[in-house]
């Protein structure tokens, strides 16, 4: 009876220090609450010094182990002038939806929040979850204005508003081929300059190097035949808003038709064929279906050429190769074309930052984004300290000291064109294609800019044609399956719905360019 | 002759049997401690040739590991052993005879295992209404009374004959005395039973921690892990673009590893709550 007495008596006391701390916790909550309410006054009436305020944000990605070093000296900057404390909170990749939709549908209090739209941002700007920020922007956000250019803010409002700001430094990504730098010499092949050259030394690899795959590639945008088209600069074959990366519905030149590849094969009908000659041939990794990292085959030295979504390489695989094979080598190639105009975007972002409406410190929130885009505290949050994380080089370059330490997440929070470094040592060449990249000028408006698919009305088909899409797309753009088959089966099972589809986006846009017209 | 031949026979499909089961885990152990670019040149093998400690330096590099340690440790103790008492209590008072609304109680237990107020109601009532986030107990009050092993004890009660109540009661027991001091000594097996399901499910639990905990140093194991695979995953993603990493990290080796970090100490439970594992399936059986 004893023993049991105590065992209770523990397990209270275990519990009366457990809700202990959890009530102290509260109670550092609440003091912060009350010059909340007090804040607004203060801010209009004099500009003297700002009460201290925390703001949360909500972020993807994994805590810098030196993020408190980071905070610390942002807090410090920042004490005079906005008085802003912060607390950052990390979501994982794989949970962001998620969370940060029963955080917003709570109307729990967060300041600023990382959203996008292959996220949920047409979803929670409809919810109304997030506030309109071009009065805030005109008052307190000067710089972040000033930071981007104005394609920038004209292409990314919704329903005319400026809901979130856009995060980021180029208006398309870059694309290029990796291979094997050693196989190529090796084989005697002079660098690569065009689509016939690459497949040329595919076959080659296919002949003379026993052992090694010629090629893979990935999913969507990353298929062979997705990827071939970013460089088609006869047709512009190009996805449409409806169904994301697919090139079942798409645009060519800029002319605002939307074209259903069940009905206009060409030109893309020929590459899909092409595709499928290649895998017959042999020349396509076999697992390229269930490869759940696609550049991974290439620095385990297996493959010899794979599709890549950057001009350069990261470092990552290049020290990977390295490790692999001990004279693995890797390059890339590019059919990009870097000249005036050449390319067509819509200058659609793929990352922006919002406030909530439940935020209660929107004005902070704005000065803090302000205040981050300046060059030299945006370059303290992107890359850390200076001196020990990294180290300028020149006004755009930049030297990594210690990535452990600190890495770049600029992406998720601050990315703007201007302030946005390289890293030092890459291709020269790469550099050039980049800075193309980042100049708003360089491109032709695409006739669509500005336009948002509403899918509601065809909500069924658009599911019933992603039930279709999962089942054949990758396999059929990276030549896996027999064109014709399964354009039939496809042609079968998500027909009707495509074409609504189709119908549907062609009238949103004619009415849209009508519109514009006006 | 024939007997020794079908004994052979038995073990020797036994053995295969064992060996079938017992190869999965071998694997995971062993390669965990293998090279990584062995790993992803060659896969997984059943003896590596080149070992390295890469991807446990990798893991346990950082001081978080261990702070996640205790915390999923003291969350698996605290929560089992309330979880448990609660569950135990309450399953007792729903199988009592003499309880005049027990009805009604199971029903409500029952109804919640049906119907829920889904995502966002829960997560308003543990974060807006009671505050908890943040809290090492957002990570314990959900699972306090799991509705299913409540009634896997409720109709372990049952078998227990009513006279033992009368006994007692006669003999000057009060209620508590009752519970404590017969039903629960002689209902150990099932309890046992229920403990070893609630230590599981609070030492495997991610989503409460996803959902409540924001401060990263509250992060249980389950979560801090979690999220370490998830970004090493994206940096496929992101490779190419301005993120850099320099060092090769140990992305096939670490998946082994963690699985090994994560599964090894609540597998030692096991060997404890085993023996009542056995004496619950025969109890009862030829009791009189």
């Amino acid at each position: 009876m004893k023993r049991r007495m105590s065992a209770a008596l523990t397990l209270l006391i275990a519990l009366v220090a457990l809700a202990g701390c959890a009530g102290k916790n509260e109670g550092e909550g609440k003091p912060s609450e009350p010059p909340v309410k007090a804040e607004n006054s203060t801010e209009l009436s004099s500009n003297a010094k700002l009460e201290e305020v925390t703001l949360k944000i909500m972020i993807p990605g994994d805590r810098p182990p030196d993020m408190d070093l980071v905070i610390a000296e942002a807090e410090k900057r920042m004490k005079d002038t906005i008085n802003v404390k912060l607390d950052v909170v990390f979501v994982p990749w794989s949970d962001l939806a998620q969370k940060t939709q029963v955080t917003l549908a709570s109307g729990e209090n967060i300041d600023l929040i990382f959203d996008a739209p292959w996220l949920h941002i047409n979803q929670m700007i409809a919810s109304g979850f997030y506030e309109p920020l071009d009065d805030l922007l005109a008052e307190y956000g000067k710089t972040v204005l000033d930071k981007r250019p104005q394609q920038m803010w004209d292409y990314n409002k919704y329903g005319g508003k400026i809901m979130a700001v856009p995060l980021g430094v180029s208006y398309m990504s870059g694309n290029s081929y990796i291979l094997r730098k050693d196989i190529r010499e090796k084989l005697g092949v002079p660098p690569i300059q065009t689509y016939e050259d690459l497949i040329a030394f595919a076959y080659k690899v296919k002949e003379q190097e026993k052992g090694i795959i010629p090629m893979t590639a990935g999913s969507a945008t990353y298929s062979f035949v997705a990827h071939h088209a970013l460089n088609d600069y006869e047709t512009y074959v190009r996805p449409t808003h409806a169904l994301g990366n697919s090139l079942m519905l798409y645009y060519t030149n800029n002319d605002g038709k939307v074209h259903n590849l069940l009905e206009e094969r060409e030109p893309v009908g020929t590459w899909l064929a092409n595709a499928n000659k290649w895998f017959k041939d042999g020349l396509i990794f076999k697992d390229i279906l269930t490869t759940k990292d696609f550049q991974q085959p290439i620095s385990a030295g297996k493959v010899a050429i794979v599709t890549n979504g950057a001009f350069g390489i990261s470092d990552f695989h290049k020290n990977t190769i390295k490790n692999n094979v001990p004279n693995g080598e890797l390059e890339t190639v590019t059919f990009f074309n870097p000249d005036k105009g050449a390319n067509i975007t819509n200058f659609k972002q793929w990352n922006f930052l919002a406030i909530p409406k439940v935020s209660k410190h929107k004005e902070r929130a704005m000065m803090f984004l302000n205040w981050a885009n300046e060059k030299e505290n945006y370059d303290l949050l992107s890359y850390g300290i200076e001196g020990k994380h990294w180290e300028a080089v020149g006004e755009d370059k930049m030297k990594n000291l210690d990535t452990t330490g600190y890495y770049a997440f600029g992406y998720v929070w601050l990315w703007n064109p201007v302030d946005e470094r390289t890293v030092v040592g890459g291709d020269p060449k790469n550099d050039e294609l980049d800075a193309v990249l980042r100049n708003a000028d360089m491109f032709t408006t695409d006739i669509l800019a500005g336009f948002e698919f509403d899918s509601t009305p065809v909500q069924n088909e658009v599911s019933q044609y992603n039930i279709v899409d999962g089942q054949y797309y990758t396999a059929l753009f990276n030549g896996v399956m027999d064109t014709e088959d399964t354009l039939k089966k496809f042609e079968a099972e998500a027909g009707p719905a495509l074409q609504k589809i189709q119908q549907e986006l062609q009238r949103q846009i004619d009415e849209f360019l009508a519109a514009k017209g006006k | 002759m024939r007997e020794r031949l079908f004994l052979v026979l038995m073990y020797a499909v036994l053995i295969a049997f064992a060996l079938f089961c017992f190869i999965p885990f071998w694997i995971v152990f062993i390669n965990s401690f293998a090279d990584e670019s062995l790993l992803q040149t060659a896969g997984y093998q059943l003896l590596p040739d080149k070992f390295s400690l890469q991807a446990y330096e990798f893991l346990l590099s950082g001081k978080q590991v261990f702070r996640s340690y205790g915390i999923t440790i003291m969350v698996t103790a605290v929560g089992t052993a309330m979880g448990v008492l609660v569950t135990a209590a309450y399953a007792y008072t729903l199988s009592h005879r003499r309880v005049k609304y027990r009805n009604i109680l199971s029903f409500l237990t029952f109804l919640t295992m049906l119907f829920g107020a889904g995502l966002v109601g829960f997560y308003m009532l543990i974060a807006n209404w009671l505050h908890l986030k943040d809290s090492i107990w957002a990570l314990i009050l959900p699972y306090l009374l799991n509705p299913f092993y409540a009634f896997i004890l409720i109709s372990f009660y049952r078998t227990l004959p009513y006279e033992l109540n009368e006994a007692a009661t006669v003999d000057g027991a009060n209620d508590f005395s009752i519970f404590f001091r017969i039903i629960w000594p002689i209902s150990l097996p099932a309890i046992a039973t229920v403990s070893l399901f609630y230590a599981l499910q609070y030492w495997n639990d991610w989503y409460l921690s996803l959902l409540f905990i924001d401060n990263y140093k509250m992060l249980p194991l389950q979560m801090m892990i979690r999220q370490l695979m998830s970004n090493l995953n994206v940096m496929a993603y992101v490779s190419g673009s301005q993120t850099q990493y320099n060092a090769v990290v140990p992305t096939y080796g670490m998946q082994l590893a963690i699985v090994c970090v994560t599964i090894g100490p609540i597998v030692f439970v096991y060997p404890f709550i085993q023996r009542f594992f056995i004496k619950g399936l025969t109890l009862g059986s030829v009791k009189g």
